[in-house]
C-alpha cells in the first residue's frame, strides 16, 4: 500500500462522515482557521470538518484516533488565549452547524442546547418564548460567541458577581470522549453523588473531549433592574466603594470599573461626557425585587459618598441604563481606534486589592514604555488591562508579551489567578506554573492523562509544554 | 513524642510512630470502636495537627499499601459499603482552625476539620457566615466538600460547588497540593475543586478549604401551608419556583415531617396525623425586611390560591426544622434498620418519584410494618426519604428498577445511610448513568494503589 499524505487520506474519509460540502480543505479556509481573536496564530490545519450531530463528532474522533491525528474543537473563534488554534497537523472540528436549541423547559428552569448556539441568540430565543426566563452568563463577546466556547473556557461576563460564571449555570453535558464514545454527565437534579465531572469539564478547553450538548440553567427575569454610574477621584476610591458595598451585605448584579485612561478613550469614541476630575467610573447594577430596592440604592449611595464619589447618576429607564452601560461596552471598540492590535489581559486578585493591582499594572507597563488602559469586573476582582501594541514590530510584541507575564506574576503574588474568565490556552500555558508547583501541575495533568492519554484533543494546550511527551509532533502557535 | 495509647499497639500504629514523630496515634479498642464502619474496624487512628502530618501519614500508608479512611465529623460515614481494606482512620478533628478570614474580600480559609458551627460562631463577629448548611449538626468543612450534600438553602446561596473557591489536598502518596485561590473567579487550568467536590475521600484528603462568605441576613421568615394532596402542593411549589420571588428553600414535607419540624400547631394537629403524601409546602426567605414582607405575603397568597390551608408565617425555621432539612428521619421507628436515601430528578417529576417511593413502602412486606417519611427539595429536584422496618433484600429489589428509571432521565438514587445487606447489594451510588465508569478511570490515575476508602463507593 502506498502511504498517502495525511490530508489526501483524511479528507475523503471525513467527507464520508459529515458530507462532502461540510469538509473545508481549500488553502484559504485552512489559513483562516489558523486564526482566532488572540494575539497568536496557529499553523495551517489539515482540514476543517463541520459535523451536524454527536454521532458525526464521534465518527470524526474514531477516525482521527485511528490515524493518531489530533483535533481542535472550535466555536466562533472569539477566544483570546489561542485555545482554538491548531499547533501542527490537526483537524479543526467547527461546531457552527450544531446550533439548535433542543429544549426549553421553564417548569424545570433549564434548556438544552447544542454547542454552536450563539449566546445572544439563546437569550433572544428565550425572550421570544415569553416564559420570563433567561440564560444569564453574558461574556463581552456574547453577540458572536457560542455556548460551546463559553463552556469550554468557563466564560464570565458583566453579571458574574451575583450570578457566577458559566460553570455555575451548566447542569449537564453530553461529551464525546477522545475515543469516540458518547457519554452524558450531570443532569437536572442537585446533589449528584460522586465527583462533579460536569464542573470539571467546564473550562477544560476542549482538551478532554468535545461537548455536543449542554443542559443549562435558566432563571426568572428579575422584577426590577436599576443601573447607576458613580464617578470617583481615583481608582482607589472606587475600589474602596466596591469593598464597602459588598461589606454592607449588598450583592449587586454588576460592578464594572473603568480607570481614567479607559474613560478618556471611551469618551473620545462615544461621547459619554466624563468630567476631567473623575479618575475612575463605576457602573453599579442592582436587580431583584422592587420592594426594598430604594433602601439598597440609598445604601449604595451612602457607601459611594463615603468614598468621595463626585457624581452619581441613576438610570430610571432601560434607555438610560443602556446609555450608562455604553461606556463599558464600548471599551473594546474604542481601543480598536487606538491601535490595530490590543492585548486584552485577563487576571484576578482578591477584590479588596484591586486598586493595588491596577497601580501595579500601570507601573509594569510604564516601565516598558507601554500604555495600559484598565477595565475591570471590580466585584469579582477581575481586571482586564488593555495594552495596545504594534504586532508588526517584533520589539513591541516582545514587550507586550513580557508585560503580560509580569502582570500574571503580580496577580499570583497578590493571591489571585492568571485567568478570570478567558482560560489558559496557548497564551498562559507557561504562566500556569506561576500558580501551581510541579506536584500541583502533575496531579492536574493526571486528569488529562486519565481521559486523553494520547493527547489527541486540543493537544499541547493549557499545561506547560514540558509536561507533554516530547515525541509529539507539534509546532507552538506563535505571536502574530 | 507519639502518644500510642494502648500497650498492644497495632503494627500500623507502631509504623506511624516511627515514620511520623509527633503525629498523635491511637489504637485503644474503645477508640477504634468509634471509627467502626459496618463490620470493619481500623487498626489505628491518626490525628494530624497539620496538613504536613496528614501528608506524612498518607505517604506511609501509600508505601505500605494500607487502606485509609479520612474521617471528619463522622456524620456521613453510614453511606457506602464497608471499606475492603481498613487499616487506618485519618481523623481530621485536630486539624481545625481559621487560617484567614478576609472579611473585606468575603472569604475564609480554614483547616478542614473545623466544624461549620465553630466557623460560623467566629464569623458572626463580622456579621458574616458560611451558607453550606445549618449549624445544628456536627459537620466538618472538609467533610461538607467531600460529601457534597445538597445545601439546604441552595436556591439562595448555591451548592458546595458554587461556594468553594480553593482547597488544599493531601494526595494519596503524601504530597500537598493547593488549587484555586481566594478570588471568586478562581480557576486556572482544570477546576480541580470541582473534581474533589463529592469525591468522598477517594482522590485525596481535603486538609484546607477556602470558601465564599455571605453577609448575615437582617431577617428570615418561613411560610407554610397544608394541601389536600401531593399534587396541589407540588403545583404551588412549581409556581413559586417559576416566580420572581427568591426563596432560600422550597421544601415539601409529609405530615410527620411537618410535625417534627414545626410541632403541632393547634389548628392543624388533627390534619397532621395520617397524611401520607408530601402535603406540606414550606418556603423560607431571608434578607432585608422589605423584601421579606413582600415575599412572605406573596407566597402566602399563592399557596392559598392552590388550596393551601392552615397557613402560617413564622420568623424562621425552628431548630427541629433545621435538623430535619439536613437529615429527615423516621418519626415512628418500626423494628429493623433505618435506610435514608436521596433521589434526584427534574423538579417537575417529583410527584411521580414520591409516588414510586410510597408504592415501595406499601407493598406487602412479609407482615412487617414499614415506616416511611418523605421530604422534597423542589428546586433541587430532590426527594429524601427514610424507611424503617423493611426487609433489606426486598428493598434492594425495589430500589434497583427505581434507580434505573431515575438514571435513564439523568437522575440518581443514593443511599445516605443503609443497613449493610442493602448497601452490599446495590451500592451507595449505582453506576450514575455511566458516570461511575469515568470516575473509576480518574480514581485509578489519582490513587493507583487504591489506598483511599477502597471499595466503598466505586
Amino acid at each position: 500500500m502506498i502511504a498517502l499524505p495525511t490530508r489526501a487520506l483524511i479528507v475523503p474519509l471525513l467527507r464520508e462522515i459529515v458530507g462532502g460540502a461540510n469538509v473545508l480543505d481549500a488553502e484559504a479556509d485552512r489559513y483562516v482557521y489558523g486564526y482566532d481573536a488572540s494575539v497568536y496564530r496557529g499553523t495551517d490545519v489539515l482540514a476543517v470538518a463541520l459535523p451536524d450531530s454527536a454521532q458525526q463528532v464521534a465518527g470524526i474522533l474514531r477516525l482521527t484516533r485511528s490515524l493518531a491525528v489530533p483535533v481542535v474543537a472550535r466555536g466562533a473563534g472569539t477566544g483570546i488565549n489561542g485555545g482554538a488554534l491548531p499547533q501542527g497537523p490537526a483537524v479543526v472540528i467547527a461546531l457552527a452547524r450544531m446550533n439548535r436549541v433542543l429544549k426549553v423547559d421553564p417548569d424545570n428552569r433549564l434548556c438544552v442546547v447544542e454547542p454552536g448556539v450563539v449566546n445572544q441568540d439563546l437569550k433572544e430565543q428565550l425572550a421570544r418564548l415569553g416564559f420570563g426566563f433567561t440564560y444569564v452568563p453574558d461574556p463581552g463577546s456574547q453577540v458572536v460567541s457560542t455556548v460551546g466556547g463559553n463552556v469550554g473556557n468557563n466564560a464570565g461576563g458583566m453579571h458574574c458577581l451575583k450570578y457566577g460564571v458559566t460553570a455555575n449555570h451548566v447542569l449537564g453535558l453530553e461529551l464525546v470522549l477522545p475515543d469516540g464514545e458518547i457519554v452524558e454527565l450531570g443532569g437536572p437534579p442537585a446533589g449528584r453523588p460522586g465527583m462533579d465531572l460536569t464542573g470539571l469539564l467546564v473550562g477544560s478547553e476542549g482538551t478532554l473531549g468535545i461537548m455536543t450538548r449542554a443542559t443549562l440553567k435558566i432563571l426568572p427575569l428579575p422584577e426590577a433592574v436599576v443601573t447607576q454610574l458613580a464617578l470617583f477621584p481615583t481608582v482607589a476610591d472606587a475600589a474602596r466603594a466596591v469593598s464597602g458595598i459588598m461589606a454592607a451585605g449588598i450583592l449587586p448584579a454588576a460592578l464594572e470599573l473603568l480607570d481614567r485612561k479607559a474613560m478618556e478613550m471611551v469618551d473620545r469614541h462615544v461621547h459619554v461626557g466624563f468630567p476631567d476630575h473623575a479618575g475612575a467610573s463605576l457602573i453599579i447594577e442592582m436587580d431583584g425585587l422592587k420592594d426594598g430596592m430604594d433602601i439598597e440604592l440609598r445604601r449604595v449611595q451612602e457607601v459611594c459618598q463615603a468614598n468621595r464619589a463626585v457624581d452619581l447618576q441613576t438610570a430610571r429607564t432601560a434607555q438610560e441604563a443602556q446609555k450608562l452601560w455604553l461606556s463599558r461596552r464600548a471599551a473594546y471598540g474604542a481601543m480598536a481606534r487606538l491601535s490595530s492590535t490590543v492585548y486584552v489581559i485577563d487576571c484576578t486578585v482578591p477584590r479588596n486589592l484591586l486598586a493595588e493591582a491596577i497601580a501595579g499594572v500601570a507601573a509594569i507597563c510604564g516601565g516598558m514604555g507601554l500604555e495600559a488602559v484598565t477595565v475591570a469586573h471590580a466585584g469579582d476582582g477581575n481586571l482586564h488591562p488593555l495594552i495596545p501594541f504594534d504586532r508588526n514590530d517584533p520589539q513591541s510584541r516582545e514587550r507586550a508579551l513580557k508585560a503580560h507575564h509580569e502582570i500574571m506574576a503580580l496577580c499570583v503574588g497578590m493571591g489571585g489567578s492568571i485567568t478570570g474568565e478567558h482560560g489558559v490556552g496557548v497564551e498562559k500555558q507557561e504562566e500556569l506554573a506561576l500558580m501551581y508547583n510541579a506536584d500541583e501541575l502533575e496531579f492536574m495533568f493526571r486528569v488529562k492523562q486519565a481521559l486523553d492519554a494520547q493527547d489527541l484533543c486540543n493537544p499541547r494546550k493549557v499545561f506547560p509544554l514540558r509536561l507533554f511527551a516530547p515525541s509529539l509532533p507539534a509546532q507552538r502557535a506563535q505571536p502574530a | 513524642m507519639n502518644s500510642v495509647a494502648h500497650s498492644a499497639a497495632s503494627s500500623v500504629a507502631r509504623a506511624l510512630e516511627r515514620a511520623a514523630p509527633g503525629l498523635a496515634v491511637q489504637a485503644a479498642p474503645a477508640t477504634l470502636e468509634a471509627f467502626r464502619i459496618g463490620s470493619r474496624l481500623p487498626q489505628a487512628i491518626a490525628y494530624p495537627r497539620s496538613p504536613e502530618q496528614a501528608a506524612q501519614a498518607l505517604a506511609l500508608a501509600h508505601a505500605e499499601g494500607w487502606g485509609v479512611v479520612p474521617w471528619g465529623a463522622g456524620r456521613d460515614m453510614g453511606a457506602g459499603r464497608p471499606p475492603c481494606r481498613y487499616d487506618l482512620a485519618l481523623s481530621l478533628s485536630r486539624l481545625a482552625g481559621i487560617l484567614d478570614h478576609d472579611a473585606d474580600n468575603l472569604t475564609v480559609t480554614a483547616l478542614a476539620g473545623l466544624s461549620l458551627a465553630e466557623t460560623n460562631r467566629q464569623l458572626r463577629a463580622r456579621h458574616q457566615f458560611l451558607a453550606l448548611g445549618f449549624d445544628d449538626e456536627p459537620q466538618s468543612l472538609g467533610g461538607l466538600v467531600a460529601v457534597n450534600r445538597p445545601v439546604p438553602r441552595r436556591l439562595l446561596y448555591g451548592d458546595v460547588r458554587d461556594q468553594l473557591l480553593g482547597l488544599t489536598v493531601a494526595t494519596p502518596d503524601g504530597r500537598l497540593v493547593r488549587y484555586g485561590r481566594k478570588v471568586v473567579k478562581n480557576v486556572a487550568g482544570y477546576d480541580m475543586g470541582k473534581l474533589y467536590t463529592g469525591s468522598a475521600g477517594m482522590l485525596g484528603v481535603i486538609v484546607e478549604v477556602t470558601l465564599k462568605l455571605f453577609a448575615l441576613p437582617d431577617e428570615s421568615a418561613v411560610v407554610l401551608a397544608r394541601f389536600a394532596g401531593t399534587q396541589p402542593a407540588l403545583a404551588a411549589a412549581g409556581e413559586l419556583y417559576g416566580s420572581a420571588l427568591a426563596p432560600a428553600f422550597l421544601i415539601l414535607l409529609d405530615g410527620a415531617g411537618a410535625r417534627a419540624c414545626f410541632g403541632t400547631p393547634a389548628a392543624a394537629s388533627a390534619n397532621l396525623l395520617g397524611s401520607p403524601g408530601l402535603t406540606w409546602l414550606c418556603t423560607g426567605f431571608e434578607g432585608r425586611s422589605a423584601g421579606i414582607r413582600r415575599q412572605t405575603a406573596d407566597a402566602y397568597a399563592l399557596m392559598a390560591n392552590h388550596g393551601g390551608a392552615d397557613g402560617a408565617v413564622l420568623p424562621g425555621l425552628p431548630p427541629a426544622g433545621r435538623r430535619w432539612l439536613q437529615a429527615p428521619n423516621v418519626p415512628e421507628v418500626a423494628a429493623g434498620d433505618v435506610t435514608v436515601a436521596r433521589a434526584g430528578v427534574a423538579p417537575a417529576r417529583l410527584g411521580w418519584l414520591a409516588g414510586e417511593v410510597q408504592r415501595l413502602a406499601t407493598e406487602p412486606g412479609a407482615g412487617r410494618r414499614i415506616a416511611l417519611s418523605l421530604a422534597a427539595d423542589y428546586g433541587g429536584g430532590l426527594l429524601r426519604f427514610a424507611l424503617a422496618g423493611a426487609d433489606p433484600l426486598r428493598l434492594a429489589a425495589g430500589f434497583e428498577p427505581l434507580r434505573a428509571a431515575l438514571e435513564s432521565e439523568r437522575g440518581y438514587l443514593v443511599l445516605e445511610r443503609a443497613p449493610a445487606a442493602l448497601a452490599e447489594r446495590i451500592g451507595a451510588w449505582g453506576e450514575l448513568g455511566g458516570e461511575a465508569a469515568l470516575m473509576r478511570v480518574l480514581r485509578r490515575q489519582m490513587d493507583p494503589r487504591n489506598i483511599l476508602v477502597p471499595g466503598r463507593f466505586l
